[in-house]
């Protein structure tokens, strides 16, 4: 399990690219694919699940489906086609920081990295 | 597959609203949520009273109410932004009043356009959305009642304004009607309201009665023009 200080900031990505492979998406389901793709290191609390979902939703980028299950009713999430345009971007971006994180962390830093 | 009863659910939901989860579509979301985790524990063999409380456990009924002011938090920030957007809409249509005014004086060209813009922007974007903020964040009905009250003069005077200028029938009816609004329904209820709430009641009162004061200017501003155009017509003929 990392830190919460670590995970900060990565929670937004990790929610779009699910959302981008699997087109829609329960909120319970996210905290479980995440526990299972991270192999319980990173786990997704709801209390910092939902209020993201929302914002999200608020700003248009995903927008929600509501079906009943059972006795209850079920939101679904899923991208807008402008949430799929900023995942691509935020993903790409994120990949980025991931190799620019990797170099600054490697054994014997060398400077310059990105300039070469 | 476990699924949960209908009044399974409903003890689940009982449990939200007694912690405070008010926010209807976060209800369902953790709603939900809850009834999954309880229904994987009832696939592992376990009851349902059982599966609830540990579920709860997990969960952390202490922080249901968190997440639901959390949810807020992330909105308003949203509402924020659009208030950034009505602010810098307001602004422009004060500039494009003022402007039209002094280039009406001076008799530029473009003071019609200026005018009418300014007016129709007041009228139908900024005093609505304006009063859609305000409204927003008050629960007393007295001081919604102001509100509504207050930005409905505002919108009234704008489109009288307006109508005036561009010599359209109606004139009356708005401009009363503005004024009716502002002096027997805004200025009682804000009255009312700033003498309850403010410490100085002498301050609360005194402010009541300079927006008094500029409603009777406006008002008397009008008679006087007209009074002065009657004199220069009967002059004329």
């Amino acid at each position: 399990m990392y830190s919460k200080e670590i995970i900060k900031g990565t929670l937004k990505p990790i929610i779009l690219k699910l959302l981008q492979e699997k087109e829609r998406m329960y909120g319970y389901e996210i905290t479980q694919a995440v526990k299972d793709l991270t192999a319980d290191k990173i786990k997704i609390t709801e209390g910092a699940l939902y209020p993201l979902l929302h914002k999200l939703e608020a700003e248009g980028v995903v927008f929600t489906e509501k079906e009943n299950i059972g006795k209850r009713v079920r939101k679904y999430y899923a991208l807008t086609p402008s949430g799929k345009e900023k995942t691509k971007e935020l993903i790409d971006e994120f990949v980025d920081f991931m190799a620019t994180m990797k170099h600054i962390f490697e054994p014997n830093l060398q400077p310059g990295y990105g300039t070469a | 597959m476990a699924q949960l009863k209908q009044h399974q659910v409903d003890s689940i939901y009982d449990l939200l609203l007694n912690h405070g989860v008010s926010y209807e579509s976060l209800q369902l979301d953790l709603l939900d949520h809850m009834c999954c985790m309880v229904e994987q524990k009832m696939d592992n063999g376990l009851e349902f009273e059982e599966s609830l409380s540990l579920s709860t456990q997990e969960f952390g009924l202490s922080h249901l109410s968190e997440i639901q002011e959390a949810t807020f938090h992330l909105l308003t920030l949203k509402l924020n932004k659009m208030k950034k957007v009505v602010g810098t809409v307001a602004i422009l249509t004060a500039v494009s009043v003022i402007a039209g005014i002094i280039f009406k004086m001076n008799h530029y060209p473009g003071a019609g356009l200026l005018i009418s813009v300014g007016f129709t922007l007041a009228a139908l974007a900024v005093f609505p959305s304006m009063m859609y903020f305000d409204l927003k964040n008050q629960s007393n009905w007295v001081q919604k009642g102001a509100t509504i009250s207050g930005y409905l003069a505002g919108m009234l005077l704008s489109m009288a304004t307006l109508f005036k200028f561009m010599h359209w029938p109606g004139f009356f009816m708005l401009y009363y009607g503005g004024l009716i609004s502002m002096v027997f329904i805004f200025l009682p209820l804000y009255t009312f309201r700033s003498y309850k709430t403010q410490e100085n009641k002498l301050f609360a009162l005194a402010k009541s009665m300079l927006i008094m004061a500029g409603v009777v200017t406006i008002w008397a501003s009008y008679r006087i023009a007209e009074h002065a155009r009657a004199i220069a017509e009967m002059a004329a003929q």
